[in-house]
């Protein structure tokens, strides 16, 4: 019944316009910081982690957020859609299993995202003509990490757009919370704030090994504001009459 | 046309609206308070400048999704039971555009004058030197507003013609990455063909930065009227184009 559910997410996803945002919004900050590092090599010397700092700073506070937001808005956008929630609450499908679904197409898509960021990193610093190593080992780690944090930002999301029928609310809320990850991490405060999890996770600001904020704290608020906004979404999903909310 | 207007208030009741915009303001104040907080005496004597650095780039953050989401939310309430078929019979799809375009345009004002009040209250607060520059303040809150309005009219178009409203949103994020990204390529003829960019191209406050001293010394620009203009006659443009294509669509 599961792979069901998930051949189901699958055949939406399929010529959907969101592979659209996946290709294209993670090339415009590519393609931009690419430019803006040609244009300050002698104020960025630092050559890989400079250039991924030029690709991540922006993206990580304010698009990536957005996108994030889009994509889990998109996964509930069918169900929201005129009656459906009739439909899918009278198949003999239990909604934890359509949650699932949902949470682990969106987890792929951000863990191909993150591929495809990190394929345009390697892409442009070739361009650039570095000279140094390609720090692969490093990148691996930001990216993964920064799906982690990115996962949180799902989790939240996928919350919101099941709670807030509405398309566009979301992605909003994602963008102001995206802002304000800004200002959580300048505070110090980044661990503590979900929507500042992914930037920490990705090493927006400085691109070194360590997470500026401690790897345990890291894991832990990671995971525990999963589990969280996890536990939010079942108990909504068993407490609430979906159907009646139309 | 007040009717339709009317009627457009009537059912943008309870649709967060004026939550979004506040949530905006809030951010945006919270910003601008953090960022003065600790000015040395040379920052509060072009305190009003700063302002007018800051602002606009924030805008160009913050304000195309932001109108994406307002664009959509105003035009999904017709696609929800395909009510566009039902409502063309009783009003002309120009007059529908039109009154959504006014009550969008209203709500970028209400944000213009939150704007204007934060600038106002932090300025006199931190005791920015010299007198208010009500000329700037007034070219920034026309040239923003133009601006926006171009941009909403955009979105709001694309989320009458789209049906799925994720398109609309995703040329919003990339609108806010271009505007973003603009501040750096400012300079080049090819960024007046992209709307998004206009935050940057109608600064009206410049900076030098010593790379020795490390010292930001700002200066005032000229309000670029002619960029404004080109602007203002794409706006009229879009509108009679919209227009039409929207009297002729079928729905």
């Amino acid at each position: 019944m599961f792979w069901n559910v998930m051949e189901a997410e699958r055949l939406k996803a399929h010529n959907s316009p969101v592979w659209f945002a996946f290709f294209v919004l993670p090339m415009i900050p590519a393609v931009l910081g690419t430019l803006n590092y040609w244009n300050n090599q002698d104020l960025l010397q630092n050559q890989w982690q400079d250039l991924w700092t030029q690709h991540t700073l922006f993206s990580c506070y304010f698009f990536l957020p957005v996108l994030l937001g889009v994509y889990c808005a998109w996964l509930w956008r069918l169900e929201h859609q005129q009656h459906n929630w009739n439909l899918v609450l009278t198949m003999p499908v239990p909604v934890g299993y359509l949650y699932s679904a949902k949470l682990i197409t969106v987890a792929v898509v951000l863990f191909l995202t993150q591929i495809w960021i990190g394929l345009l990193f390697f892409g442009s610093g070739l361009l650039c003509g570095l000279t140094a190593p390609f720090p692969l080992l490093d990148v691996i780690n930001w990216l993964l990490c920064g799906w982690l944090g990115g996962m949180v930002i799902c989790v939240l999301q996928l919350f919101l757009s099941l709670w807030i029928r509405s398309f566009a609310l979301p992605v909003g809320i994602a963008l102001l919370g995206g802002v304000a990850g800004l200002a959580a991490v300048a505070k110090g405060w980044g661990a503590y704030f979900p929507y500042a999890l992914m930037s920490i996770g990705m090493r927006a600001n400085t691109a070194d090994s360590a997470l500026s904020c401690g790897t345990v704290p890291f894991l832990f608020f990671s995971i525990s504001y999963m589990l969280l906004f996890l536990l939010l979404t079942i108990l909504y999903l068993h407490q609430v009459d979906l159907a009646a909310k139309e | 046309m007040v009717q339709a207007i009317r009627l457009e208030f009537f059912k943008m009741r309870g649709r967060c609206f004026g939550l979004l915009l506040l949530l905006c303001l809030l951010v945006q104040g919270a910003w601008l308070w953090w960022t003065f907080k600790s000015m040395s005496h040379l920052e509060i004597i072009q305190g009003w400048q700063h302002y007018l650095y800051q602002l606009p780039v924030l805008n160009a953050i913050l304000l195309p999704v932001l109108m994406a989401v307002m664009a959509s939310r105003a035009a999904d309430i017709e696609h929800k039971g395909t009510m566009l078929r039902q409502l063309y019979t009783i009003q002309p799809a120009g007059k529908l555009l039109l009154s959504k375009l006014l009550y969008g345009g209203w709500y970028l004002v209400l944000l213009l004058a939150g704007q204007l009040l934060t600038m106002l209250l932090i300025g006199l607060y931190k005791g920015f030197y010299g007198p208010i520059p009500w000329g700037y303040f007034g070219c920034y809150l026309l040239f923003t507003f133009v601006i926006t309005w171009c941009i909403y009219l955009v979105q709001l178009l694309l989320s009458l013609f789209i049906t799925n409203q994720l398109i609309p949103l995703l040329v919003g994020a990339a609108g806010s990455f271009c505007g973003l990204f603009s501040l750096f390529f400012q300079q080049y003829w090819f960024s007046r063909l992209i709307l998004w960019t206009y935050y940057s191209q109608l600064f009206l406050c410049g900076m030098n930065w010593d790379k020795e001293t490390r010292i930001t010394e700002m200066y005032w620009i000229q309000p670029d009227w002619a960029g404004f203009f080109l602007l203002t006659a794409g706006f009229l443009l879009t509108i009679v184009v919209g227009w039409r294509l929207l009297e002729r669509k079928e729905c």
